[in-house]
Protein backbone atom coordinates (compact mmCIF):
# COMPACT_ATOMS: atom_id res chain seq x y z
CA UNK A 1 0.00 0.00 0.00
CA UNK A 2 1.71 3.14 -0.80
CA UNK A 3 2.67 5.61 2.44
CA UNK A 4 0.25 8.27 1.21
CA UNK A 5 -2.94 6.10 0.62
CA UNK A 6 -2.46 4.36 3.57
CA UNK A 7 -2.23 7.39 5.21
CA UNK A 8 -4.86 9.52 3.97
CA UNK A 9 -7.23 6.08 4.40
CA UNK A 10 -6.13 5.98 8.19
CA UNK A 11 -6.97 9.49 8.78
CA UNK A 12 -10.34 9.50 7.27
CA UNK A 13 -11.26 6.69 9.50
CA UNK A 14 -9.83 8.65 12.31
CA UNK A 15 -11.81 11.39 11.45
CA UNK A 16 -15.11 9.26 11.05
CA UNK A 17 -14.67 7.43 14.60
CA UNK A 18 -12.83 9.36 16.67
CA UNK A 19 -15.84 10.72 18.92
CA UNK A 20 -17.39 6.89 19.11
CA UNK A 21 -13.37 5.62 20.16
CA UNK A 22 -13.38 8.73 22.82
CA UNK A 23 -16.86 7.59 23.86
CA UNK A 24 -15.90 4.62 24.65
CA UNK A 25 -12.69 5.16 25.98
CA UNK A 26 -14.39 7.75 28.58
CA UNK A 27 -16.65 5.16 29.80
CA UNK A 28 -13.85 2.75 30.24
CA UNK A 29 -11.63 5.48 32.38
CA UNK A 30 -14.28 7.99 33.26
CA UNK A 31 -12.28 10.81 32.85
CA UNK A 32 -11.53 12.89 29.54
CA UNK A 33 -8.10 13.86 29.88
CA UNK A 34 -7.39 10.19 30.22
CA UNK A 35 -9.35 9.04 27.44
CA UNK A 36 -8.08 11.12 25.24
CA UNK A 37 -4.28 9.61 26.01
CA UNK A 38 -6.05 6.24 25.65
CA UNK A 39 -7.67 7.39 22.06
CA UNK A 40 -4.20 8.29 21.13
CA UNK A 41 -2.16 5.50 21.74
CA UNK A 42 -5.37 3.27 20.40
CA UNK A 43 -5.14 5.08 16.84
CA UNK A 44 -0.79 5.22 17.04
CA UNK A 45 -1.18 1.29 17.47
CA UNK A 46 -3.90 1.17 14.74
CA UNK A 47 -1.48 2.90 12.54
CA UNK A 48 1.37 0.67 13.12
CA UNK A 49 -0.96 -2.24 11.90
CA UNK A 50 -2.70 -0.52 9.43
CA UNK A 51 -2.18 -3.13 7.14
CA UNK A 52 -3.84 -5.94 8.86
CA UNK A 53 -6.11 -3.57 10.31
CA UNK A 54 -7.75 -1.70 7.01
CA UNK A 55 -8.23 -5.24 5.47
CA UNK A 56 -9.95 -6.96 8.75
CA UNK A 57 -13.68 -7.66 7.96
CA UNK A 58 -14.99 -5.60 10.89
CA UNK A 59 -12.48 -2.46 11.23
CA UNK A 60 -14.46 -0.95 14.12
CA UNK A 61 -14.58 -3.84 15.87
CA UNK A 62 -10.34 -4.11 15.55
CA UNK A 63 -9.71 -0.70 16.55
CA UNK A 64 -12.46 -1.40 19.09
CA UNK A 65 -10.73 -4.43 20.56
CA UNK A 66 -7.22 -2.66 20.49
CA UNK A 67 -8.80 0.32 22.37
CA UNK A 68 -9.69 -2.38 25.31
CA UNK A 69 -6.58 -4.02 25.58
CA UNK A 70 -4.79 -0.84 25.53
CA UNK A 71 -7.16 0.11 28.42
CA UNK A 72 -6.52 -2.84 30.36
CA UNK A 73 -2.77 -2.93 29.69
CA UNK A 74 -2.61 0.48 31.45
CA UNK A 75 -4.66 -0.92 34.20
CA UNK A 76 -1.96 -3.36 34.89
CA UNK A 77 0.87 -1.26 34.60
CA UNK A 78 -0.85 1.51 36.22
CA UNK A 79 1.47 4.19 34.85
CA UNK A 80 -1.60 6.50 34.76
CA UNK A 81 -1.57 6.47 38.94
CA UNK A 82 1.88 8.07 39.21
CA UNK A 83 0.58 11.09 37.55
CA UNK A 84 -2.69 11.74 39.65
CA UNK A 85 -3.12 13.64 42.96
CA UNK A 86 -2.46 11.59 46.15
CA UNK A 87 -5.85 10.51 47.45
CA UNK A 88 -7.88 11.82 44.59
CA UNK A 89 -9.02 8.82 42.22
CA UNK A 90 -9.77 11.05 38.66
CA UNK A 91 -13.16 9.27 38.58
CA UNK A 92 -14.07 10.83 41.57
CA UNK A 93 -12.36 14.15 40.82
CA UNK A 94 -14.19 14.09 37.08
CA UNK A 95 -16.96 13.18 38.20
CA UNK A 96 -17.92 15.89 40.47
CA UNK A 97 -18.13 18.76 38.01
CA UNK A 98 -21.16 16.88 36.28
CA UNK A 99 -25.16 16.37 37.43
CA UNK A 100 -25.11 13.81 40.31
CA UNK A 101 -27.83 11.64 37.82
CA UNK A 102 -24.36 11.42 36.49
CA UNK A 103 -22.24 11.69 39.20
CA UNK A 104 -23.74 7.75 40.44
CA UNK A 105 -23.18 6.32 37.14
CA UNK A 106 -19.55 7.18 37.32
CA UNK A 107 -19.13 6.03 40.55
CA UNK A 108 -20.77 2.96 40.00
CA UNK A 109 -18.68 2.31 37.04
CA UNK A 110 -15.73 3.70 38.96
CA UNK A 111 -16.44 1.01 41.69
CA UNK A 112 -16.30 -1.82 39.31
CA UNK A 113 -12.59 -3.84 38.75
CA UNK A 114 -11.53 -2.43 35.07
CA UNK A 115 -12.28 -6.21 33.48
CA UNK A 116 -15.84 -5.75 34.81
CA UNK A 117 -16.18 -1.99 33.78
CA UNK A 118 -14.72 -3.40 30.25
CA UNK A 119 -17.69 -5.76 30.28
CA UNK A 120 -20.46 -3.72 30.78
CA UNK A 121 -19.53 -1.19 28.46
CA UNK A 122 -18.98 -3.55 25.44
CA UNK A 123 -21.97 -5.20 26.34
CA UNK A 124 -24.30 -2.14 27.42
CA UNK A 125 -23.06 0.84 25.28
CA UNK A 126 -21.68 -1.23 22.35
CA UNK A 127 -24.17 -3.70 22.49
CA UNK A 128 -22.16 -6.41 21.75
CA UNK A 129 -23.26 -9.71 21.98
CA UNK A 130 -21.25 -12.10 25.05
CA UNK A 131 -19.60 -14.03 22.07
CA UNK A 132 -18.26 -10.63 20.71
CA UNK A 133 -17.59 -9.61 23.67
CA UNK A 134 -15.16 -12.09 24.73
CA UNK A 135 -13.64 -11.65 21.30
CA UNK A 136 -13.32 -8.27 22.63
CA UNK A 137 -11.63 -8.99 25.38
CA UNK A 138 -9.88 -12.33 24.37
CA UNK A 139 -11.49 -14.79 26.67
CA UNK A 140 -14.08 -16.97 26.98
CA UNK A 141 -17.67 -16.76 26.74
CA UNK A 142 -18.26 -18.51 30.14
CA UNK A 143 -16.00 -15.29 31.27
CA UNK A 144 -18.23 -12.49 30.15
CA UNK A 145 -20.82 -13.84 31.32
CA UNK A 146 -19.51 -14.15 35.05
CA UNK A 147 -17.87 -10.96 34.49
CA UNK A 148 -21.15 -9.50 33.32
CA UNK A 149 -22.28 -10.99 36.10
CA UNK A 150 -20.32 -9.83 38.92
CA UNK A 151 -20.58 -6.40 37.64
CA UNK A 152 -24.45 -5.85 36.99
CA UNK A 153 -24.72 -7.26 40.50
CA UNK A 154 -22.09 -4.46 42.32
CA UNK A 155 -23.86 -1.89 39.90
CA UNK A 156 -27.14 -2.76 41.34
CA UNK A 157 -25.45 -2.86 45.01
CA UNK A 158 -24.50 0.78 44.43
CA UNK A 159 -26.34 2.20 41.63
CA UNK A 160 -29.37 4.21 42.13
CA UNK A 161 -29.79 6.03 38.63
CA UNK A 162 -31.40 3.15 37.29
CA UNK A 163 -34.63 2.58 40.18
CA UNK A 164 -35.70 0.08 38.58
CA UNK A 165 -32.71 -2.39 38.93
CA UNK A 166 -32.67 -1.31 42.75
CA UNK A 167 -35.98 -1.75 43.11
CA UNK A 168 -35.81 -5.58 41.67
CA UNK A 169 -32.99 -6.40 43.64
CA UNK A 170 -34.55 -4.80 46.79
CA UNK B 1 -30.62 -8.89 33.91
CA UNK B 2 -34.19 -8.33 32.06
CA UNK B 3 -34.60 -6.59 28.32
CA UNK B 4 -35.87 -3.39 30.71
CA UNK B 5 -32.64 -3.36 32.69
CA UNK B 6 -30.21 -3.80 29.78
CA UNK B 7 -32.28 -1.08 27.82
CA UNK B 8 -32.35 1.34 30.95
CA UNK B 9 -28.44 0.82 31.23
CA UNK B 10 -27.83 1.27 27.91
CA UNK B 11 -29.40 4.70 27.95
CA UNK B 12 -27.98 5.55 30.85
CA UNK B 13 -24.55 4.54 29.59
CA UNK B 14 -25.25 6.55 26.57
CA UNK B 15 -26.19 9.80 28.45
CA UNK B 16 -23.03 10.15 30.14
CA UNK B 17 -21.31 9.30 26.99
CA UNK B 18 -23.33 11.99 25.84
CA UNK B 19 -22.27 14.68 27.88
CA UNK B 20 -20.43 17.55 27.27
CA UNK B 21 -16.59 17.28 27.21
CA UNK B 22 -13.31 19.08 26.55
CA UNK B 23 -11.78 19.73 23.37
CA UNK B 24 -10.27 16.43 21.81
CA UNK B 25 -6.71 16.24 22.85
CA UNK B 26 -5.36 13.61 20.24
CA UNK B 27 -4.94 13.52 16.40
CA UNK B 28 -4.24 11.19 13.46
CA UNK B 29 -1.45 13.37 12.62
CA UNK B 30 0.99 12.41 15.94
CA UNK B 31 -0.71 8.63 15.56
CA UNK B 32 1.07 8.76 12.23
CA UNK B 33 4.37 10.12 13.09
CA UNK B 34 4.63 8.08 16.45
CA UNK B 35 3.22 4.69 14.25
CA UNK B 36 6.37 5.66 11.33
CA UNK B 37 9.02 6.34 14.14
CA UNK B 38 7.63 2.24 15.96
CA UNK B 39 7.65 0.75 12.69
CA UNK B 40 11.71 2.40 11.89
CA UNK B 41 12.96 1.16 15.56
CA UNK B 42 11.12 -2.21 13.91
CA UNK B 43 13.17 -2.53 10.98
CA UNK B 44 16.24 -1.49 12.68
CA UNK B 45 16.09 -4.07 15.28
CA UNK B 46 14.73 -6.76 12.72
CA UNK B 47 18.41 -5.52 10.51
CA UNK B 48 20.04 -5.54 13.70
CA UNK B 49 19.03 -9.39 14.24
CA UNK B 50 19.69 -10.40 10.85
CA UNK B 51 22.74 -8.96 10.66
CA UNK B 52 24.14 -10.86 13.94
CA UNK B 53 22.31 -14.02 12.62
CA UNK B 54 24.37 -13.46 9.30
CA UNK B 55 27.79 -12.79 11.89
CA UNK B 56 27.25 -15.58 13.48
CA UNK B 57 26.33 -17.94 10.62
CA UNK B 58 29.61 -16.77 8.72
CA UNK B 59 31.57 -16.77 11.19
CA UNK B 60 30.69 -20.28 12.04
CA UNK B 61 30.79 -21.48 8.67
CA UNK B 62 34.19 -20.16 7.79
CA UNK B 63 35.85 -22.48 11.11
CA UNK B 64 34.09 -25.64 9.57
CA UNK B 65 35.81 -24.80 6.35
CA UNK B 66 39.11 -26.85 4.99
CA UNK B 67 41.88 -24.59 6.62
CA UNK B 68 40.03 -23.24 9.67
CA UNK B 69 38.57 -19.59 9.37
CA UNK B 70 41.35 -18.31 6.93
CA UNK B 71 39.35 -19.04 4.28
CA UNK B 72 38.21 -15.47 2.39
CA UNK B 73 34.11 -14.72 3.47
CA UNK B 74 31.62 -16.33 1.07
CA UNK B 75 29.21 -14.03 -0.92
CA UNK B 76 26.05 -15.39 0.34
CA UNK B 77 26.07 -13.61 3.74
CA UNK B 78 25.79 -10.04 1.69
CA UNK B 79 22.83 -11.79 -0.71
CA UNK B 80 20.96 -13.01 2.66
CA UNK B 81 21.41 -9.09 4.13
CA UNK B 82 20.39 -7.56 1.52
CA UNK B 83 16.92 -10.01 0.47
CA UNK B 84 16.02 -8.02 4.32
CA UNK B 85 17.30 -4.81 4.04
CA UNK B 86 14.03 -2.64 3.83
CA UNK B 87 12.99 0.48 1.99
CA UNK B 88 14.46 3.37 2.74
CA UNK B 89 13.15 5.21 5.74
CA UNK B 90 10.67 7.96 5.45
CA UNK B 91 12.58 11.21 4.28
CA UNK B 92 10.98 15.15 3.89
CA UNK B 93 7.69 13.92 3.13
CA UNK B 94 7.19 12.27 7.16
CA UNK B 95 4.90 14.60 9.52
CA UNK B 96 7.31 13.56 12.04
CA UNK B 97 7.56 17.31 14.25
CA UNK B 98 7.12 18.18 17.60
CA UNK B 99 4.42 20.43 19.50
CA UNK B 100 3.96 23.92 20.39
CA UNK B 101 1.42 23.81 22.57
CA UNK B 102 2.17 21.36 25.56
CA UNK B 103 0.04 22.55 28.69
CA UNK B 104 1.57 21.28 31.89
CA UNK B 105 -1.82 21.77 34.23
CA UNK B 106 -4.69 19.89 34.27
CA UNK B 107 -7.34 20.54 36.48
CA UNK B 108 -9.60 17.84 37.98
CA UNK B 109 -12.72 19.72 39.04
CA UNK B 110 -14.41 23.53 37.31
CA UNK B 111 -17.51 25.04 38.27
CA UNK B 112 -20.85 23.47 36.04
CA UNK B 113 -21.54 26.83 34.78
CA UNK B 114 -17.71 26.95 32.64
CA UNK B 115 -18.87 26.21 28.89
CA UNK B 116 -16.60 22.61 28.72
CA UNK B 117 -16.96 22.24 24.94
CA UNK B 118 -16.44 25.94 23.47
CA UNK B 119 -15.02 27.77 26.20
CA UNK B 120 -11.88 26.30 27.46
CA UNK B 121 -8.99 28.14 26.41
CA UNK B 122 -5.25 26.86 26.43
CA UNK B 123 -2.01 28.54 26.76
CA UNK B 124 1.83 26.91 27.29
CA UNK B 125 5.17 28.89 26.84
CA UNK B 126 8.36 29.64 28.51
CA UNK B 127 6.03 31.27 31.64
CA UNK B 128 4.46 28.10 32.46
CA UNK B 129 0.51 26.89 31.59
CA UNK B 130 -2.53 28.79 31.68
CA UNK B 131 -6.08 27.57 31.26
CA UNK B 132 -8.96 29.93 30.96
CA UNK B 133 -12.44 28.70 31.81
CA UNK B 134 -15.27 30.94 30.93
CA UNK B 135 -19.31 30.95 31.15
CA UNK B 136 -20.74 31.34 27.37
CA UNK B 137 -22.30 34.59 27.84
CA UNK B 138 -20.09 37.00 27.22
CA UNK B 139 -19.15 39.36 29.94
CA UNK B 140 -19.56 36.75 32.82
CA UNK B 141 -17.90 34.85 34.85
CA UNK B 142 -14.29 33.74 33.86
CA UNK B 143 -11.32 31.76 35.85
CA UNK B 144 -7.55 32.39 34.46
CA UNK B 145 -5.67 29.16 36.41
CA UNK B 146 -1.66 29.59 35.92
CA UNK B 147 0.80 27.14 36.74
CA UNK B 148 4.11 28.71 36.93
CA UNK B 149 7.83 27.83 35.17
CA UNK B 150 9.77 26.10 38.11
CA UNK B 151 10.72 29.56 39.91
CA UNK B 152 10.70 32.09 42.88
CA UNK B 153 7.35 33.11 44.31
CA UNK B 154 6.14 35.40 42.52
CA UNK B 155 5.87 39.17 43.33
CA UNK B 156 2.79 41.28 43.87
CA UNK B 157 2.83 43.46 40.94
CA UNK B 158 -0.83 44.82 40.05
CA UNK B 159 -0.99 47.28 42.96
CA UNK B 160 1.01 48.75 45.35
CA UNK B 161 -1.01 48.21 48.13
CA UNK B 162 -1.23 44.69 47.83
CA UNK B 163 -1.26 42.23 50.26
CA UNK B 164 -0.92 38.46 51.35
CA UNK B 165 -4.16 37.28 53.40
CA UNK B 166 -3.06 33.91 54.43
CA UNK B 167 -5.64 31.04 52.81
CA UNK B 168 -6.26 27.74 54.24
CA UNK B 169 -3.36 25.36 52.99
CA UNK B 170 -3.90 23.99 49.47
CA UNK B 171 -3.25 19.86 50.29
CA UNK B 172 -0.77 21.17 52.58
CA UNK B 173 1.35 23.65 50.67
CA UNK B 174 1.38 27.56 51.12
CA UNK B 175 -1.59 29.52 49.78
CA UNK B 176 -2.85 33.02 50.26
CA UNK B 177 -5.48 35.36 48.72
CA UNK B 178 -3.64 38.53 46.86
CA UNK B 179 -6.07 41.39 48.19
CA UNK B 180 -6.15 45.24 48.07
CA UNK B 181 -6.44 45.96 51.77
CA UNK B 182 -9.63 48.14 51.87
CA UNK B 183 -11.69 45.91 48.75
CA UNK B 184 -10.50 42.22 49.22
CA UNK B 185 -12.52 42.11 45.75
CA UNK B 186 -10.90 45.22 44.31
CA UNK B 187 -13.86 46.28 42.21
CA UNK B 188 -15.96 44.05 42.99
CA UNK B 189 -15.59 41.47 40.43
CA UNK B 190 -12.31 40.11 40.94
CA UNK B 191 -10.40 37.57 43.62
CA UNK B 192 -6.87 36.40 43.08
CA UNK B 193 -5.34 33.09 44.95
CA UNK B 194 -2.10 31.82 44.77
CA UNK B 195 -0.94 28.90 45.95
CA UNK B 196 2.50 26.19 45.96
CA UNK B 197 1.58 23.04 44.18
CA UNK B 198 3.35 19.81 45.56
CA UNK B 199 6.10 20.22 42.78
CA UNK B 200 7.38 23.45 44.63
CA UNK B 201 5.85 25.46 41.50
CA UNK B 202 3.46 28.61 42.27
CA UNK B 203 0.23 28.58 40.99
CA UNK B 204 -2.77 31.03 40.86
CA UNK B 205 -6.40 31.68 39.94
CA UNK B 206 -7.63 35.18 38.65
CA UNK B 207 -11.36 34.94 38.60
CA UNK B 208 -13.60 37.70 37.64
CA UNK B 209 -17.35 37.58 37.69
CA UNK B 210 -20.09 40.55 37.45
CA UNK B 211 -21.31 41.68 40.99
CA UNK B 212 -24.72 39.42 40.89
CA UNK B 213 -22.39 36.10 39.81
CA UNK B 214 -19.83 36.21 42.56
CA UNK B 215 -17.41 32.93 42.44
CA UNK B 216 -17.47 31.72 45.51
CA UNK B 217 -14.35 31.38 47.45
CA UNK B 218 -14.75 28.08 48.17
CA UNK B 219 -14.83 27.39 44.43
CA UNK B 220 -11.83 28.87 43.82
CA UNK B 221 -9.93 26.70 46.98
CA UNK B 222 -12.00 23.31 45.73
CA UNK B 223 -10.53 24.24 41.79
CA UNK B 224 -7.21 24.93 43.53
CA UNK B 225 -7.10 21.63 45.18
CA UNK B 226 -7.88 19.52 42.16
CA UNK B 227 -4.48 21.13 39.59
CA UNK B 228 -2.22 18.39 39.00
CA UNK B 229 0.58 18.72 36.56
CA UNK B 230 1.10 16.45 33.68
CA UNK B 231 2.32 17.33 30.67
CA UNK B 232 -0.13 17.18 27.22
CA UNK B 233 0.30 18.21 23.81
CA UNK B 234 -2.51 20.27 22.53
CA UNK B 235 -3.63 19.75 18.51
CA UNK B 236 -3.81 23.48 16.68
CA UNK B 237 -4.55 24.24 13.22
CA UNK B 238 -1.02 25.30 12.07
CA UNK B 239 2.33 23.65 11.33
CA UNK B 240 5.46 25.65 10.75
CA UNK B 241 8.02 24.30 8.58
CA UNK B 242 11.65 26.15 7.58
CA UNK B 243 11.98 28.79 11.15
CA UNK B 244 15.47 29.88 10.95
CA UNK B 245 17.23 28.87 13.57
CA UNK B 246 17.27 32.22 15.46
CA UNK B 247 13.50 32.36 15.52
CA UNK B 248 12.10 29.73 18.27
CA UNK B 249 8.82 29.49 19.22
CA UNK B 250 7.96 31.67 22.59
CA UNK B 251 4.61 30.20 23.66
CA UNK B 252 1.42 29.29 22.23
CA UNK B 253 -2.44 29.70 22.38
CA UNK B 254 -5.75 28.24 21.51
CA UNK B 255 -8.19 30.53 22.11
CA UNK B 256 -12.09 30.15 22.85
CA UNK B 257 -12.97 33.15 24.87
CA UNK B 258 -12.58 36.37 21.86
CA UNK B 259 -16.00 35.93 21.33
CA UNK B 260 -15.79 37.97 17.67
CA UNK B 261 -14.43 34.56 16.07
CA UNK B 262 -15.33 31.12 17.36
CA UNK B 263 -11.05 29.97 17.93
CA UNK B 264 -7.98 31.70 17.77
CA UNK B 265 -4.39 30.03 17.81
CA UNK B 266 -1.31 31.87 18.61
CA UNK B 267 2.31 30.96 18.40
CA UNK B 268 4.46 33.71 19.54
CA UNK B 269 7.52 33.61 18.02
CA UNK B 270 10.95 34.92 19.94
CA UNK B 271 13.63 37.02 17.39
CA UNK B 272 16.62 37.70 19.63
CA UNK B 273 14.28 38.08 22.52
CA UNK B 274 11.55 40.42 20.55
CA UNK B 275 8.04 38.89 19.81
CA UNK B 276 6.16 38.39 16.94
CA UNK B 277 2.73 36.43 17.00
CA UNK B 278 1.27 34.16 13.97
CA UNK B 279 -2.23 34.07 14.32
CA UNK B 280 -5.07 31.85 12.49
CA UNK B 281 -8.52 31.69 12.96
CA UNK B 282 -12.23 31.46 11.19
CA UNK B 283 -12.97 34.61 9.04
CA UNK B 284 -13.83 37.40 11.66
CA UNK B 285 -12.70 40.57 12.96
CA UNK B 286 -9.40 39.90 15.10
CA UNK B 287 -9.24 42.43 17.75
CA UNK B 288 -5.87 41.72 19.59
CA UNK B 289 -3.19 41.94 16.10
CA UNK B 290 -0.22 43.94 16.97
CA UNK B 291 0.08 47.45 14.91
CA UNK B 292 1.71 45.72 12.00
CA UNK B 293 0.58 42.92 10.43
CA UNK B 294 0.00 41.07 7.29
CA UNK B 295 -2.67 38.41 6.58
CA UNK B 296 -3.91 35.84 3.96
CA UNK B 297 -7.03 33.83 3.86
CA UNK B 298 -7.07 30.36 2.97
CA UNK B 299 -10.13 27.63 3.20
CA UNK B 300 -11.70 29.90 5.22
CA UNK B 301 -9.52 30.69 7.73
CA UNK B 302 -7.22 33.82 7.83
CA UNK B 303 -3.30 33.75 9.02
CA UNK B 304 -1.43 36.58 10.18
CA UNK B 305 1.96 37.67 11.28
CA UNK B 306 1.89 40.81 13.49
CA UNK B 307 4.29 42.93 15.39
CA UNK B 308 5.03 46.39 17.12
CA UNK B 309 6.74 48.59 14.96
CA UNK B 310 9.95 48.96 16.70
CA UNK B 311 10.30 45.17 15.73
CA UNK B 312 9.72 45.00 12.01
CA UNK B 313 13.52 46.01 11.44
CA UNK B 314 15.00 42.88 12.93
CA UNK B 315 11.96 41.05 11.19
CA UNK B 316 12.94 41.89 7.98
CA UNK B 317 16.54 40.07 8.87
CA UNK B 318 14.47 36.71 8.78
CA UNK B 319 12.17 37.40 5.61
CA UNK B 320 9.89 39.88 7.22
CA UNK B 321 6.70 38.94 7.96
CA UNK B 322 5.85 38.01 4.67
CA UNK B 323 8.46 35.44 4.79
CA UNK B 324 7.65 34.24 7.91
CA UNK B 325 3.54 34.10 6.68
CA UNK B 326 4.92 32.11 3.95
CA UNK B 327 6.18 29.06 6.34
CA UNK B 328 2.67 28.79 8.49
CA UNK B 329 0.88 25.98 6.55
CA UNK B 330 -2.95 25.33 7.76
CA UNK B 331 -4.90 21.89 8.42
CA UNK B 332 -8.07 23.51 8.35
CA UNK B 333 -10.87 24.40 10.52
CA UNK B 334 -12.09 21.28 11.76
CA UNK B 335 -11.18 20.61 15.05
CA UNK B 336 -10.18 16.78 13.47
CA UNK B 337 -7.57 17.85 11.62
CA UNK B 338 -5.73 19.28 14.00
CA UNK B 339 -2.10 18.57 14.47
CA UNK B 340 0.14 18.25 17.59
CA UNK B 341 3.08 17.92 14.96
CA UNK B 342 3.74 21.22 14.97
CA UNK B 343 7.24 21.79 13.94
CA UNK B 344 8.64 20.45 11.29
Amino acid sequence: MAKQTRDAEFTEYVASRSGWLRKVAYLLCGDWHRADDLVQETITKLYVHWAKASRAKNVDGYARRTLVNTFLAEQRTSWWRRTVRTGTEPDIAAASIDLDVSLDLRKALAALPPRQRATVVLRYYCDLSIDQAAEALNCSSGNVKSQSARALETLRRTLVLVPALAERTS
Amino acid sequence: MTATDHHELSAALSALADEPAPPAAFDATTSIARGRARLRTRQRVAIVGVAAVTALTVGFTALLQPGGGNAAPTAPAASATAAVTPAPSPSGTAVDGTPVLTSELKVGWLPDWVDREHGISYTAGTFGSNIIAVEPKPGQRRLQIVLRAPGPEPVLETHPDEAKVAAAPINGRTAYWVEHPSQPRYDSSSRVLRWQTADGRWAQIFATHPESAVIPDEDLIRIAESVTGGSRDMPMPLWLSGLPASVRPDSATVDRSIGTVPWEARVVLAIEGKMVTITVAPEGRLWNLAPVSQCRHEGGLQICASTLPDIVPLVDRVGGLAGLLNLVHVTGADESTWTTSNLR
